[in-house]
């Protein structure tokens, strides 16, 4: 009650000191989840120059302040004797703590405190599930990624362009759907409509790029290489219009804002994230079905595979064509929604996701859709394992350098017959 | 007839080019001059690029700051007229940017938006001899840049502001934190500086996670510090935070599990980057911003300006700027860069202080010496332009997702 | 803004140090692409390279200025021979993203903490071209040329920044007049030709990319010692895309295609950014963000416009083949 009263009237004459330097803090007792304060517990600064102490002791909310005469370093030792019964320092940790306090501070300091006895603090999961969360999360943003891509490359298969404007093409679906769909003001459709829309107008916006303006270009320039920089010219555009339009901002869909996520084996997956798999892979999968066993689809790999041969058995090359625009851009409006539903419409969202697209076909093989997918996803896992050993903020760099490495070996990607490229 | 279609385009552009050539040189002195009265203010701000978020909030800042000055009767007798041109985040864009603006005369230059643009124009505005003032770079190493006085910041460098997420992580009893901060020179310098800060305090940061800013998705490094049970977490980025928050909130290490310290004044919609559709999605995270100093209703004065504004930071310390120039301007009695410059230390911390600008021109008038303090609190400008002092509020976010002060928070340079 | 002041500025854009360095690096692009038929969509990775190499030379080896030059060529033989020796072989816009992909990484890689005590990380390196200025003979004062007018040291700068460009654009034409250029020029129409001739395409390739990408680490150079800092976030992308823009302006395989397209460029991006700013002050419901994307948004259009209608070059009419 004294020690109260004492602490009480040295808090009240610390705040009316208001240019006084004071050593403060606030001692919290943690068990499991929560954390209690620790009141009564008797702190001494002691200054280094003069040798002068001075005392406090925590109140009922844990906090304590002791004043100091002046600037100056202060060596700060907590009572252990006036700790509760089985509560201590963690093991290692000194009574102990110097501290310089400048002119008119209040200076912070942390005494933490546990159960004695606690034992060793859990530092988190074993390995093994790490290992297994790592891959979890890079499967889903590796089939992102694979989202992203297939569309590029079924592009690049039939006319041999990259399309720079492909990450436009997505942050073009994914605004659409927003608009659509979360948008204040807007017509609140559900998502899934509101995607439905979207992938249907961006694929026909691709049908008529394809035909409208890049076939006109493919029969004058031998080498495609004023088609790309079109498509550059094409992606500063559109970009910078959705910025004028969107705003600098990320915002998330309406639906699937905030969710409990699903917990199995020491392990976490969002429901957002499970769905954008599943959908991901139903996707893929049709896709490859499509290209495998129908008829247009057979159609699409001859004329990518060899164009005037395909012609030659009756394949209208041209209602391919643009056929596998719309496809790719469909695919690519597609990839745009499951990545912002993942993550977050933004104005720039599918140029960011570029360099990965770039990264993931090369390392599958380029003109291959089952070679992309599959370039995709070992990329996401691949970027996401590599943070078990290297730092998190080069794991982009990696990717990219783990690709360039690739390239030394199989040139035309891993999942590519061996073909010449040249 | 082969050569008469190729080369008439060639000689047209040539003939045009030699046309402004001969143009100029009859009119050059004409060029660049502004008309009495008027004194000519460039601002070099994000537009687009990176940090576009803070454009706007840049430049409306930019223009209260104007209006207030004009109002009060202008600079010595002179009314501010803003030319504006956009850095885009981009060295070159930003270089060319800078030659307009010193083409139409601007006295002072308000910007730029970000740490490394600013140090790739620096040289050239030292070279240029014009005065550049900055409410957003916070990268360390433009304090030991030479400058010649010719460059200034309101905006704290990472190693005065670090060590402030850090109190306030101690002030709420937290001995065990986890930094979550962007890999760029805004966020590497102030998690390193608020980890050092929490140790040195004699706390446990269990992990400093420096994420790439090319990265599009968080979770797993969400799920890194989730899983090694921190009290509170620093998270230090740009609008990419809406996506770490959600993140973090699902992961169990929300605002109502732990501590959350963040940076900047939270604009009062970003709820609605995390989950649309609850406002009380943030209630409880804390941010260190400026005080807004009482009896300048600055937070109210600038969304009156341009209403709809998607955030406000860095707005106090660009007005700040500008007011500072301005008196810098008043107390030389000119308005040549050369001149002023050595004055914008001096009028942040003189004897009489004074906190709008009309007052602090009236003060100059009787001879005294002043110290401007603004909306960002105050900042004793070292020679080199760099605020020695902050004062900070701690805001913590409301039910309504609105930021509501708590508390001032006084930091120092060390 | 009146238009006496829109011209002088879109003058000095087109004289100004950046515009020189966009050409310098477009001449390198010219003998890859023009040329040879190398797609080298990374030539700002061959400008990291000149312009870390003379900042990591003088600040951290203790080097001249001389030598810091020549430790960022050797950087650009280096990234050259590492980009090159495995891809050198792939299809033109297969070597496009590849050259991308490898210089993206290698930037995001000077950018991190890993090498940050070599490359100074996100914070980068300044100040280390005072040897450059200490060269300079001009005396102290101001320049005028008509409406321009420079300090000493922006004049010197100018000067030798231009006098590298011509060099640079003479040296180029010179190798291409040469055996060893009408070699290039066949690899790039039809490789099968002299292969079958016996010719190590491969290595001709090679020493083309060495070549051009040495151009580009001058550039880099130049670049860095015009804002005397190196910054990981100046050799983005968009940096190789303005020297192709500018190159594509003046005619891809053109001799003073880079010279005359980048200046060019460079005016129009000067006189955009003037225009738009005052056609801001009419409009005042458009924010200054639209007006900051607006110009993008026109260089976007732009350069659809140019490839459509003058794909050989602004200054050849759409039809004519391109020039021998």
């Amino acid at each position: 009650m004294a020690r109260t009263l004492l602490a009480l009237v040295l808090l009240a004459a610390s705040v009316m000191a208001v240019q006084a330097a004071s050593i403060g803090g606030k001692l919290r007792l943690r068990s499991g989840e929560t954390s209690k304060p620790v009141a009564g517990v008797t702190l001494t600064a002691r200054s280094e120059s003069s040798g002068q102490s001075a005392q406090a002791v925590s109140g009922e909310d844990g906090s304590f302040d002791i004043p100091v005469p002046a600037a100056g370093r202060y060596q700060v030792t907590l009572d252990s004797k006036t700790l509760p019964r089985g509560v201590d320092l963690p093991a290692g940790r000194s009574t102990t703590l110097t501290v310089d306090v400048g002119e008119g501070q209040r200076k912070l300091v942390i005494f933490p405190l546990a159960q004695a006895g606690a034992g060793e603090q859990q530092t988190g999961p074993s390995a093994w599930v790490r290992f297994l969360q790592l891959i979890v999360d890079g499967t889903v943003s590796g089939l992102v990624i694979a989202m992203a891509a297939v569309g590029l490359s079924l592009i690049y298969g039939i006319s041999r362009i990259i399309n720079f404007a492909h990450g436009e093409f997505m942050t073009l679906g994914a605004i659409l759907a927003y608009a659509l769909s979360s948008m204040e003001g807007g017509p609140q459709l559900p998502l899934v409509l509101a995607a439905a829309v979207s992938l249907i107008v961006v694929g026909a916006l691709g049908g008529a790029f394809g035909i409208g303006l890049v076939r006109p270009l493919e029969t004058r320039a031998k080498d495609h290489f004023a088609i790309l920089v079109f498509t550059i010219g094409l992606s500063f555009a559109m970009r910078f219009v959705l910025l004028a339009v969107f705003g600098p901002n990320s915002y998330p869909f309406r639906e699937y804002a905030l969710q409990e996520p699903i917990r199995f084996w020491g392990l976490i997956l969002v429901p957002r994230d499970l769905t954008v798999a599943i959908i991901s892979v139903l996707i893929l999968v049709a896709l490859g079905v499509f290209l495998l066993f129908t008829r247009t689809g057979r159609a699409m790999r001859a004329v990518a595979a060899n164009p005037s041969l395909a012609e030659a058995t009756g394949i209208d090359v041209n209602r391919i064509k643009r056929s596998v625009w719309i496809l790719g851009a469909g695919l690519a409006a597609a990839g745009g929604v499951l990545m912002a539903v993942s993550q977050q419409v933004r104005w720039d969202m599918g140029y960011q996701m570029l360099m990965f697209v770039f990264a993931a076909v090369i390392l599958g093989g380029i003109g291959t859709a089952f070679g992309t997918i599959a370039g995709g996803v070992v990329l996401g896992i691949c970027m996401e394992l590599s943070t078990l050993v290297f730092p998190v903020e080069i794991k982009t760099a990696l990717a990219m350098l783990a690709m360039s490495a690739a390239l030394l070996v199989r040139p035309q990607g891993l999942f590519n017959r061996a073909q010449r490229v040249g | 007839m082969h050569n008469s279609t190729r080369f008439q385009p060639r000689a047209a552009v040539t003939a045009a080019l030699g046309l402004c050539l001969a143009l100029g040189t009859g009119l050059s002195t004409a060029v660049g001059q502004a008309s009495a009265g008027e004194l000519k203010i460039g601002t070099l701000l994000p537009m687009t690029g990176p940090a576009a978020q803070f454009g706007p909030s840049m430049l409306t800042a930019v223009e209260l700051a104007a209006k207030d000055i004009n109002d009060a009767g202008g600079i010595l007798d002179s009314k501010i007229t803003l030319v504006n041109a956009d850095e885009a985040g981009d060295a070159n864009i930003a270089s060319q940017a800078l030659d307009r603006l010193l083409s139409q005369g601007a006295r002072a230059i308000m910007g730029t938006g970000s740490t490394s643009v600013t140090l790739s124009l620096l040289d050239k505005v030292v070279r240029a001899r014009v005065s550049m003032c900055s409410g957003a770079n916070t990268g360390p190493q433009l304090s030991a840049y030479p400058n010649q006085g010719y460059f200034a910041r309101t905006s704290y460098s990472a190693v005065l502001l670090g060590p402030v997420f850090a109190q306030m992580a101690i002030e709420d009893g937290h001995s065990k934190i986890a930094i979550l901060g962007r890999g760029d020179a805004f966020g590497k310098g102030m998690s390193e500086a608020a980890a050092e800060a929490f140790k040195a305090a004699g706390g446990e940061v269990l992990a400093t996670v420096i994420y790439d800013p090319a990265q599009t998705s968080f979770d797993s490094e969400v799920q890194r510090i989730a899983s090694l049970k921190p009290d509170g977490v620093i998270v230090i980025g740009y609008d990419e935070r809406g996506k770490i928050l959600r993140s973090m909130i699902e992961r169990g290490i929300g605002p109502r599990n732990v501590g959350i310290y963040t940076t900047g004044v939270l604009s009062p919609e970003f709820w609605k980057s995390v989950n649309p559709n609850d406002a009380t999605v943030l209630d409880g995270v804390k941010q260190a911003a400026s005080p807004l100093t009482k009896g300048n209703d600055f937070a109210q004065r600038i969304l009156a300006q341009k209403p709809g504004l998607g955030t406000t930071q860095f707005a106090p310390e660009q007005y700040d700027c500008l007011v500072i120039t301005a008196l810098a301007m008043t107390a030389s009695k000119s308005t040549d860069p050369t001149v002023y410059k050595d004055h914008i230390p001096l009028v942040t911390k003189g004897d009489v202080e004074c906190t709008n600008y009309r007052d602090c021109v009236s003060a100059l008038g009787t001879g005294k010496t002043i110290a401007y303090v603004g909306p960002t609190g105050p900042t004793r400008l070292n020679a080199s332009g760099d605020p020695t002092t902050a004062l900070l509020e701690t805001y913590a976010v409301d039910a309504k997702g609105v930021s509501q002060p708590v508390h001032q928070i006084q930091a120092k340079m060390p | 803004m009146d238009l006496l002041n829109l011209l002088s500025l879109t003058l000095r854009a087109a004289v100004s140090p950046e515009a020189a360095v966009l050409a310098l690096a477009a001449v390198g692009l010219n003998l890859h692409y023009g040329h040879t038929g190398l797609l080298n969509f990374g030539q700002a990775g061959f400008m990291m390279m000149g312009a870390y190499g003379l900042a990591i030379g003088v600040l951290l080896l203790g080097l001249s200025f001389a030598g810091g030059v020549v430790l960022g060529l050797m950087f650009a033989v280096l990234l050259a021979l590492l980009l090159g020796v495995p891809t050198v072989r792939l299809r033109a816009d297969y070597f496009a993203i590849v050259s991308l992909a490898v210089t993206e990484s290698l930037r995001l890689l000077f950018r991190s903490s890993w090498m940050q005590p070599i490359t100074g990380g996100v914070q980068g390196l300044q100040r280390f071209g005072d040897g450059f200025f200490a060269w300079n003979p001009i005396p102290a004062g101001t320049y005028e040329l008509g409406p321009l007018h420079w300090n000493e040291a922006q004049l010197f700068l100018c000067i030798i920044a231009w006098s590298l460009v011509v060099a640079a654009t003479l040296f180029v034409r010179i190798l291409i007049a040469s055996p060893w250029g009408r070699v290039i020029r066949a690899i790039r129409d039809n490789e099968l030709g002299p292969t079958s001739l016996g010719k190590p395409v491969l290595l001709y390739k090679m020493q083309s990319l060495v070549i051009g990408g040495l151009i580009g680490a001058v550039a880099g150079v130049l670049l860095a010692v015009n804002q005397q800092d190196v910054n990981p976030e100046t050799y983005m992308p968009t940096l190789t895309f303005f020297a192709y823009s500018g190159l594509v302006l003046g005619g891809v395989g053109r001799t003073w295609a880079p010279l005359i397209g980048v200046a060019i460029f460079w005016m129009v991006i000067a006189a955009t950014d003037g225009i738009l700013a005052a056609a801001g002050g009419f409009f005042p419901w458009i924010g200054a963000q639209q007006i900051g994307a607006a110009r993008f948004i026109l260089f976007g259009i732009g350069l659809m416009l140019l490839v459509i209608y003058r794909p050989d070059g602004l200054f050849v009419k759409k039809g004519l083949q391109r020039g021998a």
